[in-house]
C-alpha cells in the first residue's frame, strides 16, 4: 500500500449521461471508493465499477439526526481511508464541490495532514437548470443561495438579476428525514421574498431529470402561491428578474465604451 | 430478476457512450438486444421517473400522496400588563415530499458561513489561474447588447429589453418601460 491520497468526483444528476470519463477511471482504479448517492442506478454503477472497494456512506444518515453529525462522520471515514495508505475516491451525486460540505472538508483535512487531494468537477443541479430553463447567467447576473442560509444570514437579493435558491424543500430543517422535511419555517422564507418581489411574480420550481428518457419537471407558480405548490427536497427555486436594470451612463462613458459601441453601430 | 436486469442495462448506458448513443438514437433497437422484459422497456420509454424508479427497485408504482395541511400556531401577547397570549395561526400549508430517488442533502446552512469565512483560495493559487491557461471569455457585457439586436438598436436601448421575456408585462408596465 502506497501513500494515501484522495480524489473527489461527481456522478452528475443523471448518472446515465453525466458521468465523466475521468470520473469513471478514478472510480475503477481506487483502492477504496466511498460514495453518497441516492439514485439506485448510480449506486449500481459504482458497485460494478469497483466491487471490491465500494462502500456507501449513505447509511450514516439517520432519521432526525442533525446532518452536520453525518457529514463529520463522512469526513472522518474519508480521512481514515487516506491515512491507511489507500488511493481513496469519494463519489458524490451532482458536482462534488457544489453544496457538498463533506467533500471540501475532507480535502482540507487530508491536505493539512500532508496527503494529496483533488476534486474533479461534475454536473450540478444548477448546470442542469441553466440548460433546461434556457438561462445564461451572463445576461442578467445570477445570485445563488442555500434557502435557509438566505434568510437566516440576511442575504441581500438584487431583484434585477436572476436568483436561485437551493434546497427550497429542506428550508429550516437541519436534520435528515426520509419521508419529508419539516417546512414550518417556509412562510418566513416567503415573507422575506415578498420584500423584494411583487406577490404575483412568476417563479419556477425546478427538478432536473434523473433517468434517461425523462424530462425535467418545471413548475411555474406565482410567488404568493409557492407554499401550495408541493415542495420536495430535490427542487430548486428559480426567480427571474422582476425589474429592468438601471443603466449607468456615467460609467459607460468613463469606461470609454462609447467609442467602441459607435464602431459596432457602423457594422465594423 | 427484472430489477437487476434493468439496473445492469442502465449501468451499461452510463459507462459505455456507444451503447448510450444507440439508446438515444433508437431506444427500441437498443433494448431489443437485451433481456429487458416488456414492462421494463415500457417504463424506460414512458418518461415517467416514478415508474422507472419503481422498476429499478422492484417496487410497485404508487400514487403520489396528497398534500397535508400543517398549521403553525404562534402565541402572541398584546402590549399591556393584563394582556394574554393569543394563538395566531401562521402561514401557509406545507407538504410532505415525494422523494424518488432518495435525496441526501449534502450541506446545511450552518456549514456555509464558516466555509465563506475561511479563505478558500490562497493567493498563490489565484495568480497562475488568472494568467495561464489563456481564457477567452465567451460573453462580455459589450457583446451581449449589440449581438442580440444588431443592427437595429444601440446598446443604450438594450438594458430593459434584456429582462424580457423573463418578466411578466404587468410587472414592467408601471415602470414605464413598455
Amino acid at each position: 500500500m502506497g501513500k494515501g491520497s484522495l480524489v473527489v468526483i461527481g456522478t452528475g444528476i443523471k448518472t446515465v449521461g453525466q458521468l465523466t470519463v475521468e470520473a469513471i477511471a478514478w472510480m475503477q482504479k481506487a483502492d477504496k471508493l466511498l460514495y453518497v448517492v441516492g439514485d439506485p442506478v448510480a449506486k449500481e454503477t459504482i458497485t460494478q465499477l469497483n466491487p471490491e472497494g465500494a462502500e456507501s456512506l449513505s447509511d450514516l444518515y439517520a432519521e432526525g439526526k442533525p446532518r452536520i453529525e453525518t457529514y463529520n462522520q463522512m469526513v472522518e471515514r474519508v480521512v481514515e481511508c487516506v491515512r491507511s495508505g489507500m488511493l481513496t475516491c469519494l463519489a458524490c451525486y451532482g458536482h462534488p464541490g457544489v453544496f457538498v460540505y463533506p467533500s471540501h472538508e475532507a480535502i482540507r483535512r487530508v491536505r493539512s495532514e500532508g496527503y494529496s487531494a483533488k476534486m474533479l468537477p461534475g454536473i450540478s443541479a444548477e448546470d442542469c437548470l441553466f440548460a433546461d430553463l434556457g438561462i445564461d447567467p451572463a445576461i442578467n447576473g445570477c445570485q445563488s443561495y442555500e434557502a435557509t442560509d438566505f434568510f437566516v444570514n440576511g442575504r441581500k437579493i438584487d431583484p434585477t438579476s436572476s436568483v436561485i435558491l437551493w434546497q427550497i424543500g429542506v428550508v429550516g430543517d437541519a436534520t435528515y428525514k426520509k419521508n419529508g422535511y419539516d417546512l414550518s419555517a417556509f412562510p418566513l422564507l416567503l415573507e422575506r421574498l415578498l420584500q423584494y418581489y411583487p406577490a404575483n411574480h412568476t417563479v419556477y420550481l425546478y427538478e432536473a431529470a434523473v433517468y434517461p428518457g425523462c424530462e425535467p419537471v418545471i413548475q411555474s407558480v406565482p410567488l404568493y402561491a409557492l407554499g401550495q405548490a408541493g415542495l420536495s427536497a430535490s427542487q430548486t427555486l428559480y426567480i427571474p428578474p422582476a425589474y429592468p436594470t438601471t443603466f449607468d451612463y456615467a460609467m459607460y462613458y468613463r469606461m470609454n465604451l462609447a467609442g467602441s459601441s459607435s464602431i459596432i453601430k457602423q457594422g465594423l | 430478476m427484472a430489477a437487476d436486469e434493468l439496473r445492469s442495462f442502465l449501468v451499461n448506458l452510463a459507462t459505455d457512450p456507444a451503447r448510450l448513443g444507440e439508446f438515444i438514437r433508437d431506444p427500441d433497437a437498443a433494448m431489443s438486444d437485451t433481456d429487458l422484459d416488456t414492462q421494463d422497456q415500457a417504463a424506460l420509454k414512458s418518461g415517467n421517473p416514478a415508474a422507472i424508479y419503481a422498476r429499478i427497485t422492484g417496487q410497485e408504482v404508487t400514487a403520489p400522496s396528497q398534500p397535508v395541511t400543517v398549521l403553525v400556531v404562534d402565541l402572541v401577547r398584546a402590549s399591556g400588563e393584563d394582556a394574554e397570549d393569543t394563538p395566531v395561526i401562521r402561514g401557509l400549508p406545507t407538504f410532505p415530499q415525494q422523494i424518488f430517488p432518495q435525496v441526501f442533502p449534502q450541506v446545511t446552512p450552518l456549514q456555509i458561513a464558516p466555509q465563506q469565512v475561511f479563505p478558500q483560495i490562497t493567493p498563490l493559487q489565484i495568480a497562475p489561474q488568472q494568467v495561464f491557461p489563456q481564457v477567452f471569455p465567451q460573453v462580455t457585457p459589450l457583446q451581449i447588447a449589440p449581438q442580440q439586436v444588431f443592427p437595429q438598436i444601440t446598446p443604450l436601448q438594450i438594458a430593459p429589453q434584456q429582462v424580457f421575456p423573463q418578466v411578466a408585462p404587468q410587472v414592467i408596465w408601471p415602470f414605464g418601460t413598455r
